[in-house]
Protein backbone atom coordinates (compact mmCIF):
# COMPACT_ATOMS: atom_id res chain seq x y z
CA UNK A 1 0.00 0.00 0.00
CA UNK A 2 1.40 3.38 -0.85
CA UNK A 3 0.81 6.17 1.62
CA UNK A 4 -1.08 9.25 0.53
CA UNK A 5 -0.45 12.45 2.42
CA UNK A 6 -3.97 12.56 3.87
CA UNK A 7 -3.74 9.11 5.32
CA UNK A 8 -0.46 10.09 6.98
CA UNK A 9 -2.11 13.07 8.67
CA UNK A 10 -4.84 10.71 9.87
CA UNK A 11 -2.22 8.62 11.68
CA UNK A 12 -1.58 11.49 14.10
CA UNK A 13 -4.16 11.91 16.89
CA UNK A 14 -3.13 15.53 17.53
CA UNK A 15 -4.74 16.53 14.24
CA UNK A 16 -7.99 14.76 15.17
CA UNK A 17 -8.00 16.61 18.49
CA UNK A 18 -7.03 19.91 16.86
CA UNK A 19 -8.33 19.79 13.28
CA UNK A 20 -7.57 23.49 12.90
CA UNK A 21 -3.88 23.12 13.79
CA UNK A 22 -1.34 23.89 11.09
CA UNK A 23 1.81 22.47 12.62
CA UNK A 24 4.95 23.71 10.90
CA UNK A 25 7.55 23.29 13.64
CA UNK A 26 8.71 19.73 13.02
CA UNK A 27 12.32 20.83 13.20
CA UNK A 28 11.81 21.60 16.90
CA UNK A 29 9.91 18.39 17.54
CA UNK A 30 7.58 16.14 15.57
CA UNK A 31 4.08 15.04 16.45
CA UNK A 32 3.58 11.35 17.31
CA UNK A 33 1.59 8.80 15.29
CA UNK A 34 -1.00 6.70 17.04
CA UNK A 35 1.12 3.56 16.64
CA UNK A 36 3.95 5.09 18.69
CA UNK A 37 1.57 6.28 21.42
CA UNK A 38 -0.18 2.89 21.52
CA UNK A 39 3.05 0.94 21.56
CA UNK A 40 4.23 2.82 24.61
CA UNK A 41 0.95 2.74 26.50
CA UNK A 42 0.31 -0.93 25.80
CA UNK A 43 3.86 -1.81 26.80
CA UNK A 44 3.31 -0.08 30.11
CA UNK A 45 -0.16 -1.63 30.55
CA UNK A 46 0.72 -5.14 29.44
CA UNK A 47 4.43 -5.86 29.58
CA UNK A 48 6.22 -3.36 31.81
CA UNK A 49 9.17 -4.57 33.88
CA UNK A 50 12.81 -3.69 34.33
CA UNK A 51 15.36 -5.04 31.88
CA UNK A 52 18.58 -7.07 32.17
CA UNK A 53 18.18 -8.16 35.81
CA UNK A 54 14.82 -9.80 36.22
CA UNK A 55 14.70 -13.57 36.44
CA UNK A 56 10.94 -13.49 35.95
CA UNK A 57 9.17 -13.82 32.62
CA UNK A 58 7.95 -10.29 31.95
CA UNK A 59 11.38 -8.84 32.72
CA UNK A 60 12.94 -11.28 30.26
CA UNK A 61 10.36 -10.23 27.70
CA UNK A 62 11.08 -6.52 28.27
CA UNK A 63 14.81 -7.25 27.94
CA UNK A 64 14.20 -8.98 24.61
CA UNK A 65 12.10 -6.06 23.38
CA UNK A 66 14.90 -3.61 24.23
CA UNK A 67 17.37 -5.75 22.33
CA UNK A 68 14.98 -5.86 19.37
CA UNK A 69 14.78 -2.05 19.50
CA UNK A 70 18.57 -1.79 19.49
CA UNK A 71 18.69 -4.08 16.46
CA UNK A 72 16.02 -2.01 14.73
CA UNK A 73 18.15 1.12 15.22
CA UNK A 74 21.19 -0.77 13.96
CA UNK A 75 19.43 -1.68 10.77
CA UNK A 76 17.80 1.78 10.44
CA UNK A 77 21.22 3.48 10.17
CA UNK A 78 23.09 0.39 8.94
CA UNK A 79 25.54 0.06 11.82
CA UNK A 80 27.77 -3.02 11.81
CA UNK A 81 26.44 -4.44 15.05
CA UNK A 82 23.81 -3.55 17.61
CA UNK A 83 26.63 -3.03 20.10
CA UNK A 84 27.46 0.21 18.32
CA UNK A 85 24.07 1.64 19.33
CA UNK A 86 24.10 3.45 22.68
CA UNK A 87 20.78 4.64 24.08
CA UNK A 88 21.00 8.19 25.41
CA UNK A 89 18.49 10.93 26.24
CA UNK A 90 18.93 12.60 22.87
CA UNK A 91 21.35 14.33 20.53
CA UNK A 92 22.49 16.77 23.21
CA UNK A 93 23.46 14.00 25.61
CA UNK A 94 25.14 12.06 22.81
CA UNK A 95 27.42 15.00 21.99
CA UNK A 96 28.13 15.63 25.67
CA UNK A 97 29.06 11.98 26.03
CA UNK A 98 31.58 12.15 23.18
CA UNK A 99 33.03 15.39 24.56
CA UNK A 100 33.45 14.03 28.09
CA UNK A 101 34.30 10.39 27.41
CA UNK A 102 36.31 10.69 24.22
CA UNK A 103 37.66 14.17 23.58
CA UNK A 104 38.49 15.23 27.15
CA UNK A 105 40.82 12.27 27.63
CA UNK A 106 42.54 12.40 24.28
CA UNK A 107 42.96 16.03 23.25
CA UNK A 108 46.42 17.60 23.50
CA UNK A 109 47.26 21.30 23.64
CA UNK A 110 48.59 21.20 20.08
CA UNK A 111 45.32 19.72 18.74
CA UNK A 112 42.36 21.60 17.37
CA UNK A 113 38.76 20.71 16.68
CA UNK A 114 36.69 21.85 13.70
CA UNK A 115 33.07 22.99 13.91
CA UNK A 116 31.01 25.08 11.48
CA UNK A 117 29.18 28.38 11.57
CA UNK A 118 25.84 26.62 11.15
CA UNK A 119 25.97 24.53 14.34
CA UNK A 120 23.33 24.86 17.04
CA UNK A 121 24.35 25.30 20.66
CA UNK A 122 24.28 21.55 21.37
CA UNK A 123 27.13 21.13 18.89
CA UNK A 124 29.16 24.05 20.24
CA UNK A 125 28.84 24.29 24.00
CA UNK A 126 29.73 20.68 24.98
CA UNK A 127 33.04 21.00 23.10
CA UNK A 128 33.78 24.34 24.77
CA UNK A 129 33.63 22.58 28.11
CA UNK A 130 36.57 20.31 27.29
CA UNK A 131 38.84 22.31 24.96
CA UNK A 132 40.32 25.80 25.08
CA UNK A 133 38.66 28.51 22.99
CA UNK A 134 41.73 28.87 20.77
CA UNK A 135 41.57 25.17 19.91
CA UNK A 136 38.17 25.57 18.25
CA UNK A 137 38.31 26.24 14.51
CA UNK A 138 35.12 27.16 12.73
CA UNK A 139 34.36 26.47 9.07
CA UNK A 140 32.54 29.41 7.46
CA UNK A 141 29.47 29.40 5.26
CA UNK A 142 28.73 30.97 1.89
CA UNK A 143 26.04 33.54 1.12
CA UNK A 144 23.60 30.81 0.14
CA UNK A 145 24.14 29.05 3.46
CA UNK A 146 26.35 26.22 2.24
CA UNK A 147 29.53 25.18 3.99
CA UNK A 148 32.54 26.96 2.53
CA UNK A 149 34.38 23.88 1.30
CA UNK A 150 37.65 25.75 0.66
CA UNK A 151 37.59 27.00 4.23
CA UNK A 152 36.88 23.47 5.44
CA UNK A 153 39.87 22.12 3.50
CA UNK A 154 42.10 24.84 4.85
CA UNK A 155 41.10 24.18 8.45
CA UNK A 156 41.07 20.37 8.27
CA UNK A 157 44.63 19.16 8.71
CA UNK A 158 46.95 16.96 10.74
CA UNK A 159 46.33 18.96 13.91
CA UNK A 160 42.57 18.40 13.69
CA UNK A 161 41.59 16.01 16.45
CA UNK A 162 37.85 16.02 15.93
CA UNK A 163 35.35 17.38 13.43
CA UNK A 164 31.72 17.81 14.37
CA UNK A 165 29.20 18.87 11.73
CA UNK A 166 25.47 18.94 11.46
CA UNK A 167 24.01 16.74 8.72
CA UNK A 168 21.19 19.24 8.09
CA UNK A 169 21.16 22.80 9.44
CA UNK A 170 18.15 23.43 11.67
CA UNK A 171 18.07 27.08 10.59
CA UNK A 172 19.25 27.18 6.98
CA UNK A 173 17.94 23.78 5.93
CA UNK A 174 21.24 23.08 4.19
CA UNK A 175 21.98 19.38 3.64
CA UNK A 176 25.74 19.18 4.07
CA UNK A 177 27.84 17.00 1.73
CA UNK A 178 28.88 14.84 4.67
CA UNK A 179 30.27 11.95 2.66
CA UNK A 180 32.60 14.16 0.60
CA UNK A 181 33.74 16.05 3.71
CA UNK A 182 34.51 12.79 5.51
CA UNK A 183 36.43 11.46 2.50
CA UNK A 184 38.53 14.62 2.48
CA UNK A 185 39.07 14.48 6.24
CA UNK A 186 40.17 10.83 6.07
CA UNK A 187 42.82 11.67 3.50
CA UNK A 188 44.09 14.83 5.10
CA UNK A 189 43.73 14.38 8.85
CA UNK A 190 43.42 11.78 11.56
CA UNK A 191 40.31 13.46 12.92
CA UNK A 192 37.47 11.65 14.59
CA UNK A 193 34.27 12.65 12.83
CA UNK A 194 31.00 13.34 14.62
CA UNK A 195 27.79 13.94 12.70
CA UNK A 196 24.84 15.65 14.38
CA UNK A 197 21.97 13.88 12.66
CA UNK A 198 19.15 15.43 14.69
CA UNK A 199 17.51 17.03 11.65
CA UNK A 200 18.40 14.35 9.14
CA UNK A 201 17.14 10.99 10.36
CA UNK A 202 13.44 11.82 9.97
CA UNK A 203 13.82 12.99 6.41
CA UNK A 204 16.43 10.92 4.64
CA UNK A 205 17.95 7.48 4.90
CA UNK A 206 21.25 7.40 6.76
CA UNK A 207 23.92 4.74 6.31
CA UNK A 208 26.70 5.22 8.85
CA UNK A 209 28.98 2.68 7.18
CA UNK A 210 28.63 4.33 3.81
CA UNK A 211 29.25 7.78 5.35
CA UNK A 212 32.18 6.34 7.33
CA UNK A 213 31.59 8.72 10.26
CA UNK A 214 32.94 7.74 13.68
CA UNK A 215 29.92 8.94 15.64
CA UNK A 216 26.36 9.78 14.60
CA UNK A 217 23.83 11.30 17.01
CA UNK A 218 20.06 11.73 16.88
CA UNK A 219 16.92 12.07 18.99
CA UNK A 220 13.73 10.05 18.64
CA UNK A 221 11.45 13.04 19.20
CA UNK A 222 12.39 14.56 15.85
CA UNK A 223 11.69 11.18 14.26
CA UNK A 224 7.98 10.97 15.20
CA UNK A 225 9.03 9.19 18.39
CA UNK A 226 9.07 10.09 22.10
CA UNK A 227 11.20 12.62 23.96
CA UNK A 228 13.82 11.38 26.42
CA UNK A 229 15.39 8.81 24.13
CA UNK A 230 18.01 9.14 21.44
CA UNK A 231 20.93 7.33 19.94
CA UNK A 232 24.67 7.63 19.93
CA UNK A 233 26.15 5.51 17.19
CA UNK A 234 29.89 4.96 17.58
CA UNK A 235 32.37 2.69 15.88
CA UNK A 236 32.86 -0.18 18.28
CA UNK A 237 36.64 0.14 18.77
CA UNK A 238 36.18 3.80 19.72
CA UNK A 239 33.39 3.04 22.16
CA UNK A 240 35.47 0.26 23.64
CA UNK A 241 38.44 2.56 24.26
CA UNK A 242 36.35 5.30 25.85
CA UNK A 243 35.79 5.88 29.55
CA UNK A 244 32.26 5.51 30.93
CA UNK A 245 30.16 8.68 30.80
CA UNK A 246 28.12 8.08 33.91
CA UNK A 247 28.53 5.27 36.38
CA UNK A 248 26.09 3.24 38.41
CA UNK A 249 23.98 0.17 37.96
CA UNK A 250 23.60 -1.80 34.72
CA UNK A 251 27.05 -0.84 33.44
CA UNK A 252 29.26 -2.84 35.79
CA UNK A 253 30.63 -6.37 35.77
CA UNK A 254 31.96 -6.60 39.30
CA UNK A 255 31.84 -4.08 42.11
CA UNK A 256 33.72 -4.00 45.38
CA UNK A 257 34.63 -0.95 47.47
CA UNK A 258 38.19 -1.27 46.16
CA UNK A 259 37.54 -1.64 42.48
CA UNK A 260 34.84 -1.81 39.83
CA UNK A 261 35.05 -3.29 36.36
CA UNK A 262 32.73 -2.10 33.63
CA UNK A 263 30.69 -3.90 31.02
CA UNK A 264 31.41 -3.58 27.33
CA UNK A 265 29.69 -1.11 25.00
CA UNK A 266 26.90 -0.24 24.63
CA UNK A 267 25.84 -0.95 28.23
CA UNK A 268 29.08 0.63 29.51
CA UNK A 269 27.45 3.96 28.62
CA UNK A 270 23.99 3.19 29.92
CA UNK A 271 24.21 3.54 33.69
CA UNK A 272 20.96 3.16 35.56
CA UNK A 273 17.59 1.83 34.46
CA UNK A 274 17.04 3.13 30.92
CA UNK A 275 13.97 4.86 29.47
CA UNK A 276 12.34 1.51 28.70
CA UNK A 277 8.96 2.82 27.57
CA UNK A 278 10.65 5.38 25.33
CA UNK A 279 12.88 2.69 23.82
CA UNK A 280 9.68 0.90 22.77
CA UNK A 281 8.48 4.18 21.24
CA UNK A 282 11.76 4.61 19.40
CA UNK A 283 11.45 1.13 17.94
CA UNK A 284 7.91 1.81 16.79
CA UNK A 285 8.71 5.19 15.21
CA UNK A 286 11.38 3.45 13.15
CA UNK A 287 8.79 0.86 12.10
CA UNK A 288 6.38 3.65 11.27
CA UNK A 289 8.85 5.61 9.15
CA UNK A 290 9.97 2.46 7.40
CA UNK A 291 6.37 1.54 6.56
CA UNK A 292 5.98 4.88 4.75
CA UNK A 293 9.49 4.88 3.32
CA UNK A 294 11.86 7.80 2.80
CA UNK A 295 11.01 7.94 -0.88
CA UNK A 296 7.41 8.84 -0.06
CA UNK A 297 8.43 11.16 2.78
CA UNK A 298 10.80 13.05 0.51
CA UNK A 299 8.25 13.27 -2.28
CA UNK A 300 5.68 14.78 0.09
CA UNK A 301 8.07 17.15 1.82
CA UNK A 302 9.74 18.46 -1.31
CA UNK A 303 6.40 18.97 -3.08
CA UNK A 304 5.16 21.01 -0.11
CA UNK A 305 8.40 22.95 0.08
CA UNK A 306 8.13 23.82 -3.62
CA UNK A 307 4.53 24.87 -3.12
CA UNK A 308 5.61 27.08 -0.20
CA UNK A 309 8.39 28.72 -2.23
CA UNK A 310 6.00 29.33 -5.13
CA UNK A 311 3.29 30.82 -2.92
CA UNK A 312 5.65 33.19 -1.10
CA UNK A 313 7.46 34.28 -4.25
CA UNK A 314 5.26 37.37 -4.61
CA UNK A 315 5.72 38.47 -0.99
CA UNK A 316 8.35 41.14 -1.57
CA UNK A 317 8.73 41.83 2.16
CA UNK A 318 10.04 38.30 2.75
CA UNK A 319 13.72 37.41 2.65
CA UNK A 320 14.90 33.83 2.95
CA UNK A 321 17.93 32.80 5.02
CA UNK A 322 19.55 29.78 3.39
CA UNK A 323 19.13 28.95 -0.28
CA UNK A 324 21.56 26.10 -0.74
CA UNK A 325 21.11 23.69 -3.63
CA UNK A 326 20.71 20.66 -1.39
CA UNK A 327 18.05 21.74 1.04
CA UNK A 328 15.62 20.16 3.47
CA UNK A 329 12.03 21.41 3.83
CA UNK A 330 13.02 24.14 6.27
CA UNK A 331 12.49 27.83 5.55
CA UNK A 332 13.97 30.54 7.78
CA UNK A 333 12.93 34.04 6.88
CA UNK A 334 12.58 37.67 7.87
CA UNK A 335 9.65 39.93 6.98
CA UNK A 336 11.18 43.39 6.58
CA UNK A 337 11.61 44.79 10.07
CA UNK A 338 8.72 42.92 11.67
CA UNK A 339 10.17 41.15 14.68
CA UNK A 340 9.88 37.33 14.53
CA UNK A 341 8.01 37.26 17.84
CA UNK A 342 5.33 39.49 16.42
CA UNK A 343 5.15 37.24 13.35
CA UNK A 344 4.80 34.19 15.59
CA UNK A 345 2.02 35.69 17.72
CA UNK A 346 -0.07 36.80 14.73
CA UNK A 347 0.37 33.43 13.00
CA UNK A 348 -0.59 31.63 16.19
CA UNK A 349 -3.89 33.51 16.12
CA UNK A 350 -4.41 31.90 12.70
CA UNK A 351 -3.61 28.48 14.25
CA UNK A 352 -0.31 28.29 12.41
CA UNK A 353 2.50 27.04 14.66
CA UNK A 354 5.93 28.15 13.50
CA UNK A 355 9.15 28.69 15.41
CA UNK A 356 10.52 32.15 16.07
CA UNK A 357 13.71 33.05 17.86
CA UNK A 358 17.38 32.27 17.57
CA UNK A 359 16.81 28.50 17.16
CA UNK A 360 19.58 27.76 19.66
CA UNK A 361 22.06 29.06 17.09
CA UNK A 362 23.16 32.49 18.32
CA UNK A 363 26.50 32.53 16.43
CA UNK A 364 24.64 31.89 13.18
CA UNK A 365 22.13 34.68 13.98
CA UNK A 366 25.05 37.08 14.43
CA UNK A 367 26.46 35.96 11.09
CA UNK A 368 23.09 36.51 9.38
CA UNK A 369 22.95 39.88 11.18
CA UNK A 370 19.47 39.28 12.59
CA UNK A 371 18.44 38.98 16.26
CA UNK A 372 16.16 36.10 15.39
CA UNK A 373 14.31 34.56 12.47
CA UNK A 374 10.95 32.95 11.83
CA UNK A 375 11.10 29.36 10.63
CA UNK A 376 8.65 27.12 8.82
CA UNK A 377 9.55 23.42 8.86
CA UNK A 378 7.65 20.63 7.18
CA UNK A 379 6.97 17.08 8.31
CA UNK A 380 5.49 14.13 6.46
CA UNK A 381 2.01 14.82 7.94
CA UNK A 382 1.73 18.29 6.45
CA UNK A 383 -0.60 18.95 3.54
CA UNK A 384 -1.01 21.41 0.66
CA UNK A 385 -3.80 22.98 2.70
CA UNK A 386 -1.38 23.62 5.59
CA UNK A 387 0.96 25.48 3.27
CA UNK A 388 -1.81 27.66 1.83
CA UNK A 389 -3.08 28.52 5.30
CA UNK A 390 0.45 29.36 6.39
CA UNK A 391 1.02 31.68 3.44
CA UNK A 392 -2.35 33.38 4.05
CA UNK A 393 -1.34 33.90 7.68
CA UNK A 394 1.97 35.41 6.55
CA UNK A 395 0.08 37.87 4.38
CA UNK A 396 -2.07 38.79 7.38
CA UNK A 397 1.08 39.51 9.39
CA UNK A 398 2.26 41.94 6.74
CA UNK A 399 -1.16 43.59 6.53
CA UNK A 400 -1.35 43.89 10.31
CA UNK A 401 1.99 45.63 10.74
CA UNK A 402 1.67 47.83 7.64
CA UNK B 1 -8.34 36.96 23.16
CA UNK B 2 -8.05 38.93 19.98
CA UNK B 3 -4.94 40.34 18.39
CA UNK B 4 -6.26 43.88 18.59
CA UNK B 5 -6.27 43.46 22.36
CA UNK B 6 -2.54 42.84 22.32
CA UNK B 7 -1.51 45.13 19.51
CA UNK B 8 -3.59 48.21 20.17
CA UNK B 9 -3.27 50.99 17.58
CA UNK B 10 -1.22 53.07 19.97
CA UNK B 11 1.25 50.20 20.43
CA UNK B 12 1.59 49.72 16.67
CA UNK B 13 2.13 53.45 16.21
CA UNK B 14 4.80 53.68 18.94
CA UNK B 15 6.52 50.62 17.47
CA UNK B 16 6.77 52.40 14.13
CA UNK B 17 7.80 55.75 15.57
CA UNK B 18 9.40 55.10 18.96
CA UNK B 19 9.83 58.22 21.13
CA UNK B 20 13.06 58.87 23.05
CA UNK B 21 14.79 56.15 21.05
CA UNK B 22 18.23 57.38 22.05
CA UNK B 23 21.02 57.17 24.58
CA UNK B 24 20.94 60.00 27.09
CA UNK B 25 24.42 61.51 27.37
CA UNK B 26 25.54 62.48 29.93
CA UNK B 27 23.45 60.17 32.08
CA UNK B 28 23.36 59.40 35.78
CA UNK B 29 21.79 55.93 35.58
CA UNK B 30 21.75 53.17 33.02
CA UNK B 31 21.01 49.47 32.61
CA UNK B 32 21.16 46.89 29.87
CA UNK B 33 18.08 44.69 29.57
CA UNK B 34 18.31 41.47 27.61
CA UNK B 35 16.06 38.54 26.94
CA UNK B 36 18.30 35.62 25.96
CA UNK B 37 15.35 33.57 24.70
CA UNK B 38 14.05 35.96 22.07
CA UNK B 39 17.00 38.33 21.70
CA UNK B 40 15.20 41.54 22.79
CA UNK B 41 17.99 43.86 23.86
CA UNK B 42 17.78 47.47 25.11
CA UNK B 43 19.87 50.00 26.96
CA UNK B 44 17.92 52.37 29.19
CA UNK B 45 19.73 55.62 30.04
CA UNK B 46 18.47 58.24 32.49
CA UNK B 47 19.59 61.64 33.72
CA UNK B 48 18.23 62.42 37.15
CA UNK B 49 18.46 65.96 38.52
CA UNK B 50 17.25 66.88 42.00
CA UNK B 51 15.19 63.73 42.30
CA UNK B 52 13.44 64.25 38.97
CA UNK B 53 13.92 62.45 35.67
CA UNK B 54 15.25 65.20 33.45
CA UNK B 55 15.77 62.94 30.45
CA UNK B 56 15.35 59.25 29.67
CA UNK B 57 15.97 57.21 26.56
CA UNK B 58 16.01 53.61 25.39
CA UNK B 59 17.83 52.08 22.46
CA UNK B 60 18.22 48.60 21.02
CA UNK B 61 16.28 45.92 19.19
CA UNK B 62 13.19 43.90 19.93
CA UNK B 63 9.61 43.15 19.04
CA UNK B 64 6.73 45.60 18.68
CA UNK B 65 5.57 45.10 22.26
CA UNK B 66 8.99 45.71 23.79
CA UNK B 67 9.70 48.74 21.61
CA UNK B 68 6.30 50.35 22.21
CA UNK B 69 6.76 49.66 25.92
CA UNK B 70 10.08 51.55 25.88
CA UNK B 71 8.56 54.40 23.92
CA UNK B 72 5.51 54.86 26.16
CA UNK B 73 7.57 54.30 29.30
CA UNK B 74 10.02 57.08 28.48
CA UNK B 75 7.28 59.42 27.31
CA UNK B 76 5.36 58.89 30.55
CA UNK B 77 8.30 59.23 32.92
CA UNK B 78 10.08 62.38 31.72
CA UNK B 79 9.73 65.12 34.35
CA UNK B 80 8.45 62.77 37.06
CA UNK B 81 9.82 62.37 40.59
CA UNK B 82 11.76 59.15 41.24
CA UNK B 83 9.32 58.00 43.91
CA UNK B 84 6.40 58.44 41.49
CA UNK B 85 8.37 56.67 38.77
CA UNK B 86 8.89 53.65 41.00
CA UNK B 87 5.19 53.53 41.83
CA UNK B 88 4.25 53.70 38.16
CA UNK B 89 6.77 50.93 37.46
CA UNK B 90 5.14 48.69 40.08
CA UNK B 91 1.66 49.46 38.79
CA UNK B 92 2.73 48.73 35.22
CA UNK B 93 4.26 45.37 36.12
CA UNK B 94 1.04 44.52 38.00
CA UNK B 95 -1.03 45.59 34.99
CA UNK B 96 0.63 43.08 32.66
CA UNK B 97 0.57 40.19 35.13
CA UNK B 98 -2.42 40.53 37.48
CA UNK B 99 -6.17 41.11 37.48
CA UNK B 100 -7.95 43.98 39.25
CA UNK B 101 -5.03 46.35 39.52
CA UNK B 102 -4.72 50.06 40.22
CA UNK B 103 -4.77 51.97 36.94
CA UNK B 104 -5.07 55.61 38.04
CA UNK B 105 -1.34 56.28 37.75
CA UNK B 106 -0.87 54.65 34.38
CA UNK B 107 -2.43 57.00 31.85
CA UNK B 108 -1.72 55.84 28.30
CA UNK B 109 0.15 52.81 29.61
CA UNK B 110 -3.12 50.95 30.09
CA UNK B 111 -2.92 50.01 26.39
CA UNK B 112 -0.66 47.20 27.59
CA UNK B 113 -3.45 45.58 29.61
CA UNK B 114 -4.06 43.03 26.82
CA UNK B 115 -0.54 41.65 27.16
CA UNK B 116 -1.66 39.75 30.27
CA UNK B 117 -3.71 37.45 28.02
CA UNK B 118 -0.57 36.48 26.10
CA UNK B 119 1.68 35.04 28.82
CA UNK B 120 4.65 34.44 26.51
CA UNK B 121 4.68 38.14 25.65
CA UNK B 122 4.62 39.55 29.20
CA UNK B 123 8.40 39.57 29.36
CA UNK B 124 8.49 41.66 26.17
CA UNK B 125 6.44 44.43 27.80
CA UNK B 126 8.32 44.17 31.09
CA UNK B 127 11.91 44.21 29.77
CA UNK B 128 12.54 47.98 29.61
CA UNK B 129 10.78 48.44 32.95
CA UNK B 130 13.02 45.86 34.58
CA UNK B 131 16.00 47.70 33.12
CA UNK B 132 14.61 50.98 34.49
CA UNK B 133 14.24 49.39 37.92
CA UNK B 134 17.80 48.09 37.74
CA UNK B 135 19.14 51.48 36.66
CA UNK B 136 17.43 53.42 39.45
CA UNK B 137 17.81 50.92 42.27
CA UNK B 138 21.17 49.39 41.30
CA UNK B 139 19.72 45.91 41.57
CA UNK B 140 22.46 44.21 39.55
CA UNK B 141 26.20 44.39 40.06
CA UNK B 142 26.96 45.03 36.42
CA UNK B 143 23.98 47.10 35.20
CA UNK B 144 22.64 44.13 33.28
CA UNK B 145 19.37 42.32 33.73
CA UNK B 146 17.78 39.47 31.86
CA UNK B 147 14.17 38.38 31.64
CA UNK B 148 12.93 35.02 30.46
Amino acid sequence: MSYQEHSIRDDFPIFKNHPELVYLDSTATTQKPESVIKTMTSFVSDDYATINRGIYTISQKATEKCLAARKAVQSFINAKTENEIVFVKGTTEAINLIAKSYLKDTIKDSDSILLTDMEHHANIVPWQQVVKAEQIKVCGITETGELDIDDFKQKCNKTTKLISITHISNVLGTINPIKELIEYARQNSNAIIVIDGAQAVGHMSVDVQDLDCDFYCFSAHKLYGPTGIGVLYGKYQLLEAMAPYQTGGDMIEYVSFEKTTFTKPPTKFEAGTPAIMEIMGLHECINYISSIGFKTIQTIESALYEQLCAEISDITELSIHGTSKEKAAILSFSLNDIHPHDIGTVMDQENVAIRVGHHCAQPLMRLLNVPATARISIGCYNTADDISKCVNALKKVIEFFK
Amino acid sequence: MSLDNLYQQMILEHNKNPRNFKEVDPNTHYSHGHNPLCGDDYIVTIRVKEGIIEDIGFKGTGCAISKASGSLMTETLIGKKIEDVLNIKDDFLDLVTEDDVKKDNLGKLIVFEGVKKFPVRVKCAALVWRALEDALLNKSDDHTITTE
